[in-house]
């Protein structure tokens, strides 16, 4: 059974393209492949992983793998750290 | 030297021709726009989209429309350039134009959207927070070669100045191959910055060129030009 940080860690991986073990707090726009197409399939893939509709200000604020995890928090969506 | 061009901000009525200022920009003297290709929009579906979110007015990216300025001759507009400062209040430009576009995209193609970042990546630059961004320019063809085009660019700079209270340097993301624009962005002082070439011939299924520039103009020469 996967943990909550490990899905998203799965979508941020397929989504940009990158390998799991890459996939750290500190990943943010601009690095690595993160840009602003990569971050329209990101949001779509959270979405259909976590089963949720993100507000666009939460799309707006998801500017890093570690704000990923507090937005999602705000849905109810539980992380260990 | 066209004489009594006037410049001033865009409002809402500007809109259709801001509308043309961004596809013609996007098509750089082609006739691919980019956008279309890569979000799966039709020409039409994508000036709808662009409609909608330029009356928004939503700061700090490519499609805020009091970010436009307008070249105006004898009450008409002929040409338009836009402008935002990237990462102002805590902004990522590249975000608030997903986000604006996001509830357009058909989701079930989000996939294959993705499938193309993997190649339009290569063209790709990360704009530098603090720094005044100007895109989009436009000039009706018969307006051309008449300094129109560097009017808007001072005026930008001149106002986006005053308005932010300076900034060290003014960056623009272009196709080298588009030469008009690219030796008009020289002409004004401009110099390439960074260079992108994709060899894969993929990359023309979305874009009419497969080299983009980053060209910067820097801060002796913005103090010189707002004085």
């Amino acid at each position: 059974m996967f943990s909550n940080t490990d899905k998203l860690k799965k979508v941020f991986a397929e989504a940009l393209d990158l390998d799991f073990e890459t996939i750290s707090d500190e990943l943010s726009y601009g690095s690595k492949n993160w840009d602003s197409i990569a971050h329209l399939a990101l949001v779509a893939s959270i979405e259909n992983e976590f089963d949720i509709m993100l507000a666009s200000d939460d799309v707006i604020d998801m500017s890093s793998f570690k704000k990923a995890k507090e937005i999602l928090r705000k849905y109810d969506i539980k992380f260990e750290s | 030297m066209i004489e009594n061009v006037s410049i001033r901000q865009a409002i809402l009525d500007d809109i259709p021709f801001i509308i043309e200022a961004i596809c013609e920009s996007e098509k750089s003297s082609s006739e691919i726009i980019s956008s279309c290709k890569v979000f799966k929009f039709t020409e039409e579906k994508f000036r709808e989209i662009l409609k909608e979110i330029l009356a928004q007015n939503i700061e700090h990216y490519d499609y805020y429309l009091s970010g436009f300025l307008v070249a105006e001759l004898d009450g008409k507009p002929i040409g338009a350039l836009g402008s935002w400062l990237e990462g102002a209040d805590n902004t990522v430009s590249g975000i608030l134009k997903a986000t604006s576009l996001f509830p357009y995209l058909d989701k079930s193609s989000i996939k294959s959207i993705s499938a193309n970042t993997k190649i339009v990546k290569g063209l790709s630059f990360n704009r530098e927070k603090g720094t005044l961004q100007l895109e989009h320019g436009f000039v009706v063809e018969n307006f051309r070669r008449q300094g129109v085009f560097s009017k808007l660019l001072a005026e930008n700079i001149k106002r986006n100045y005053a308005k932010y209270g300076g900034f060290e340097k003014v960056q623009g993301i272009l196709f080298k191959d588009n030469f008009k624009s690219f030796y008009a962005h020289l002409k004004f002082g401009y110099v390439v910055a960074e260079e992108k070439i994709v060899d894969d011939p993929e990359i023309f299924k979305f874009f009419p060129f497969n080299k983009k520039v980053l060209m910067e103009f820097y801060k002796d020469k913005i103090v010189n030009l707002v004085k």
